[in-house]
């Protein structure tokens, strides 16, 4: 996956579009059937859709969607530090649409819901919203523990 | 509120699940509720030590922290009672506190090693909706909402692992890091309690407490200088509690114990590691002490 990176820079939108709408079809599918295989299906996804939001303008709706598909793609991928990372970044732009804006938003709170169904007790003990902090501190200190991590 | 005390060591053998289980009575007669936790899963112990061994029902029956680890994971079914997974450990009559015992689960059955095999593969695969991190926590916070103890002590695995460093980075208010006097188990230590103090934590945590403990020490074994450095370098303030040959069978001293046969007498069988793992015991825990000679 990180050599994918490493490409991607040198792909046109059209090609990029094109792996993007291949990508989403295939997590679709393995997601459907419950494959471990979707989680880097979907990051692949996400990898497409950061690259395709790099090259293209927030206002526009070819940027938007790639916003908002960046950080979607990140959440289904279970890469929430990506996902916020992305988020961050993508909601500082003004000229995102307030659309686009608050669909990132509902995003991660759809996601934050997800896991407090999941995790009911440490929802209640207000733990789970300080996990996210945490996660990007710990995921940037490598000398911790980093099988923890 | 609770506090949650990890025991810790770099290396095996230094006697930590023994000192979970001595500290668990002794907080338990103080009035304390505790629940002790066995998180040392793929060589769990507390159970024996605990006098439970024998009677743990077969996995599949809820039993045990990899049992409730599943569970929390499998979507839909987070809502059981911990209380299947538990065991209630019998104390004199009189005593005030209780102790509830969390054992990893059936081991050594083979059904305790396929759960453990599932629990594992289950958190490779579950990178998705997150995992371990969550599912400890959530075992933790359960813990503090079912059982509302005053103690949770978790028995953290040996060396460097992904759930011992939840257990005690993340988990613990306090780490107890036990270490034999052997120099690679005192240097190991220190790198371990390096990483403990730069470990992040959740905003609402205090600072992590780190306390040390060297074990099983044998008469001489703190007189070589290499030994006396690597110890100053640890910490300034390491607890010892000596090596007791005199103490044959570490199930049936606790089981003395904790039926009130203290080893009071010149000559009693444990008599200098009784005395000398409650002077550690006061001064680690001063509000949940009785002296000595009221035990």
């Amino acid at each position: 996956m990180t050599d994918m990176a490493s490409i991607l820079p040198g792909l046109t939108e059209d090609e990029l579009d094109s792996l993007v709408s291949i990508a989403i079809h295939r997590a679709e599918i393995l997601d459907e059937a419950q494959s471990p295989g979707a989680s880097d299906a979907w990051y692949e996804v996400m990898l497409y859709e950061e690259r395709l939001a790099t090259i293209t303008q927030p206002e526009e709706v070819p940027g938007g969607v790639a916003r908002v598909g960046a950080v979607t793609a990140a959440l289904a991928a279970g890469r929430r530090i990506e996902a916020l990372r992305l988020a961050s970044r993508y909601l500082a732009e003004d000229s995102l649409s307030p659309e686009r804006r608050a669909t990132i938003q509902r995003a991660l709170h759809e996601d934050q819901e997800r896991l407090a169904l999941r995790f009911p007790a440490l929802a209640k003990s207000g733990r789970l919203a300080e996990l996210e902090e945490w996660r990007v501190k710990a995921a940037t200190d490598l000398r911790v523990f980093p099988r923890a991590a | 509120m609770m506090e949650t005390v990890a025991f810790y060591s770099y290396k095996g053998g230094v006697g930590r699940t023994l000192l979970i289980a001595i500290t668990a009575q002794l907080l338990a007669k103080s009035g304390r509720r505790v629940v002790a936790l066995d998180l040392d899963l793929e060589a769990p112990g507390l159970a024996q030590k605990l006098g439970k061994q024998g009677s743990l029902p077969e996995s599949g029956a809820l039993i045990g922290a990899v049992d409730a680890l599943l569970g929390i994971l499998a979507t839909g079914s987070g809502n059981e009672s911990l209380r299947q997974a538990t065991v209630e450990i019998a104390l004199p009559s009189g005593t005030k506190g209780s102790l509830v015992l969390i054992p990893a689960g059936s081991a050594p059955l083979p059904a305790y090693w396929s759960a453990l095999e599932r629990l594992t593969k289950s958190l490779r695969s579950d990178d998705r909706a997150s995992g371990l991190v969550e599912a400890v926590l959530e075992l933790q916070a359960r813990i503090a909402t079912e059982f509302s103890p005053d103690f949770l002590l978790i028995d953290s695995r040996s060396g460097i692992t992904e759930l011992g460093g939840l257990a005690t980075s993340l988990l613990a208010d306090r780490v107890v890091c036990l270490t034999s006097a052997a120099p690679e188990s005192i240097e190991g230590t220190r790198v371990v309690a390096a990483a403990l103090r730069a470990a992040p934590r959740l905003s609402s945590q205090q600072p992590l407490r780190i306390e040390f403990l060297l074990t099983r020490v044998t008469p001489g074994a703190l007189s070589s200088a290499t030994v006396a450095r690597l110890i100053k370098e640890l910490d300034n303030n390491v607890a010892v509690l000596p090596h007791d040959s005199t103490v044959a069978d570490d199930e049936r001293m606790l089981s003395d114990w904790r039926e009130g046969h203290y080893p009071l007498q010149d000559g009693d069988t444990g008599k200098d590691l009784f005395y000398a793992t409650h002077d550690w015991f006061s001064r680690a825990f001063p509000r949940c002490v009785d002296s000595p000679s009221e035990v």
